[in-house]
């Protein structure tokens, strides 16, 4: 599953957020899209 | 260092009286039975004195693709303190790795109480552009070398770019909390770039309402995450990991541990 997300740099690192207004009231961020696995919940 | 023991109530789990701090705790908790302390959480150690790639512990398992888990005598960095330990080697393939995990299946889970974790690694030599590799320390998803899922953990990755660290931080320890895929990340700066033949200690401790998650180098805070950490009503389940993977290069690299563990503390004892 392909994902977007919204990259909120930091000082010494980043915050990944799926909220993109989360993302514009913060200010400094990039777009980021990501290939990650279906989660399959343990039996 | 900080506690996530928290028991200042009039019960919990059955024991009555004002439990003020961790010593008190702990006291109490010596005076029960091996089950009654059972029901109020789990505590996993290992020194790595019987054969590191035995299956058969509960609490510890392997997960290994060429790499391989075996003891070790002769580590760089080693003192009279260091009595068992093992060594983690990728062997001779690009891709191969050695990981111990609490459990091949993510089971255990963030938010039922306290989740501490903490190890002695060293690395018998750093990574270059040629030989790369990148270790995991902490609580993790996957049992092989994809990017963790969800996890709260280190990661000394030598610009592979697994799991986001990309060149951030090239040479030093990052500390990661991924939930569902999405990050939270941190590059500190408590102990710059790993050095071979070094031991750094590692911790990690999770609140109890799995809401915070600290990350000790050396016994000092190197980064607090409060976004990203994998949620139990959600599903998201981790379980401990702690190794080495190959990334660019087919010469084997090695890392080494004193000693591997973890525990979690009950809010509600069973």
């Amino acid at each position: 599953m392909i994902i977007t997300k919204y990259r909120m740099i930091t000082e010494n690192g980043y915050i990944e957020t799926l909220d993109e207004q989360e993302a514009v009231d913060y200010g400094n961020y990039v777009v980021v899209t990501e290939d990650i696995p279906d989660y399959v919940v343990p039996s | 260092m900080a506690t996530n023991i928290k028991v200042s109530g009039a019960q919990w789990g059955g024991i009555t009286g004002t439990l003020s701090n961790q010593t008190d705790l702990q006291t109490t908790l010596n005076t029960l039975s091996a089950i009654d302390r059972g029901r109020r959480g789990f505590s996993f150690f290992t020194d790595f004195i019987g054969n590191p790639a035995t299956n058969s512990v509960d609490g510890l398992a392997t997960s290994v693709a060429t790499g391989t888990i075996t003891a070790t005598v002769f580590i760089g960095g080693r003192t009279q303190s260091t009595t068992g330990a093992a060594t983690y080697s990728t062997g001779a393939s690009a891709t191969g790795f050695a990981y111990h995990v609490s459990n091949t299946v993510a089971q255990l889970f963030f938010g039922g109480g306290a989740m501490n974790f903490e190890t002695l690694v060293s690395m018998d030599s750093t990574a270059t552009s040629v030989e790369t590799y990148r270790t995991i320390h902490g609580f993790a998803s996957g049992v092989g070398a994809s990017n963790e899922l969800n996890g709260v953990f280190f990661t000394y990755d030598w610009n592979s770019s697994a799991n986001g660290t990309g060149i951030g931080n090239i040479g030093g320890f990052t500390c990661i909390s991924a939930r569902n895929g999405v990050r939270t990340i941190s590059y500190p700066t408590t102990v710059g770039t790993v050095s071979a033949g070094q031991f750094y200690k590692l911790r990690i401790e999770v609140n109890a309402a799995g809401n915070s998650a600290a990350f000790f180098i050396n016994g000092t805070l190197a980064a607090t995450h409060t976004t990203n950490i994998p949620q139990y009503a959600s599903g998201q389940f981790i379980f401990v990991k702690n190794g080495i993977n190959k990334t660019v290069g087919t010469t084997a690299s090695a890392m080494y541990a004193d000693y591997l563990g973890f525990e979690n503390i009950l809010t509600n004892p069973r």
